[in-house]
């Protein structure tokens, strides 16, 4: 969810990975199994960014559209269960 | 002292190699990220693209190894593992039982446990580990994993034959030094020939030598623990005053010794060898400069002939070898 979060501050930007896993705190270890999942998922989106001559290109990673729903999604679902948290503290 | 010989100068030869191959020479990160990526899926290799792109932004030492030593641990494990993950099964199902075995025969034989027990159980753990994760990573190569574990069972077929398949028997050492060296050298041989010319790529040939070898000490390695905890202590491989206990935990070290060392070691170090002859007298036909090399390795549809004459002169150099040591034996 860390990954989700950093790229649905700003989903509209393409990020770089090592960039983002510095940013979310993840390891290169961790963070390219999670990238491939969520793309799997049609989560992201990736293209690549041409370097200078003679250096392979970059990657560049972004939230598609059905990962910004994804990300809206446990929001919405959160607030009943805030709504009933606080109703509960209320009666107790 | 032979094979140690053999190794350390194949070792020499490849080190040389790689610095007169020309060009820039990468860094450790950037050779072992290499390495890993070369184990991904064909649907994954653009995920090893992304991870070289971005190592090769990172400045720094410290840096540039932990990224790529991530992404190396990410990418030999990444799915789809194919036909390797179910060959790294077996040999993981190979290499649990043959484990299976020795604890049988301590606890059945009553071999005493020390500290110097358990730390040579966490060599052979490390060390059946190592021997199951090099057969994933050599697996997971095209066309690698059938070529490699049918060759080592072969090498294994050989060896069994040899010592006269019977457990009984294969405990037994096989005393002419000339048929030791015959059965070393002549089916790791033809292993290392024929997946050069099988593969038509000396690099994919190289990697079926080292999965076979991994896969026929395994194989060699289950069978003589088995064999030792069903034969048990007999008088034939006793010494004078030993007792049962000391006499299985000598047959239980020279069994392991013989198939996860000397096996593994002789079959990928004499096939390794062969792989490289064959691919270089190859490449010496006109129009072929350099090493016979055909893309990544997989089998290539066209020239056939080759493969033939592979098999054919596998199987006659195996028969040779055969009668040759059952004759021996006689």
């Amino acid at each position: 969810m860390r990954v989700l979060r950093a790229l649905a501050a700003d989903p509209a930007q393409w990020r770089y990975g090592y960039d983002l896993g510095a940013e979310v705190g993840l390891k290169s270890g961790s963070l390219y199994p999670i990238l491939v999942r969520l793309a799997d998922r049609g989560l992201l989106d990736a293209s690549w960014e041409q370097g200078p001559a003679g250096r392979p290109p970059r990657h560049l990673y972004r939230l598609s559209a059905a990962g910004r729903e994804f990300v809206a999604q446990p929001a919405k679902q959160a607030t009943p269960t805030a709504s009933r948290l606080r109703l509960g503290e209320a009666l107790s | 002292m032979f094979l140690p010989v053999v190794f350390v100068a194949g070792s020499l030869i490849a080190v040389l190699r790689r610095q007169a191959g020309g060009g820039p020479i990468p860094d450790g990160p950037a050779r072992i990220l290499a390495w890993a990526v070369g184990l991904l899926a064909a649907e994954r290799q653009e995920w090893g693209e992304a991870m070289a792109g971005e190592l090769d932004r990172i400045e720094g030492r410290a840096q540039r190894w932990r990224f790529a030593l991530g992404c190396a641990a990410a990418a030999v494990v990444m799915p789809p593992w194919g036909r390797a993950g179910a060959m790294v099964a077996t040999l993981a199902a190979v290499a649990s039982a043959g484990s299976g075995a020795v604890i049988y025969s301590y606890i059945h034989y009553g071999l005493g446990t020390s500290l110097w027990t358990w730390l040579w159980a966490v060599v052979l753990v490390a060390v059946l580990g190592g021997s199951c994760v090099a057969a994933g990573s050599l697996a997971r190569r095209p066309g690698v994993a059938g070529p490699g574990l049918a060759a080592g069972l072969a090498v294994a077929a050989v060896w069994l034959a040899v010592s006269g398949v019977t457990l009984t028997r294969f405990l037994q050492p096989i005393t002419h030094f000339t048929v030791v060296l015959a059965v070393t050298l002549l089916p790791s041989a033809a292993v290392g020939v024929a997946a050069s010319l099988w593969a038509r790529s000396a690099v994919a040939g190289r990697r079926i030598a080292r999965l076979a070898a991994v896969s026929a000490g395994l194989s060699l390695y289950l069978y003589g623990v088995v064999a030792v905890a069903v034969v048990g202590p007999r008088a034939e491989f006793s010494s004078p005053g030993w007792t049962s206990a000391a006499t299985v935990s000598d047959m239980l070290s020279s069994q392991i010794g013989f198939g996860l060392l000397f096996v593994p070691l002789a079959t990928a170090t004499v096939g390794w060898a062969a792989a490289s002859a064959t691919a270089r007298l190859c490449s010496r036909q006109p129009g072929q400069p350099g090493e016979l090399d055909l893309g990544d390795g997989s089998v290539a549809a066209a020239g056939r002939k080759p493969l033939r004459a592979a098999l054919v002169g596998g199987v006659v150099v195996v028969a040779a070898c055969l009668g040759f040591v059952g004759w021996l034996r006689i």
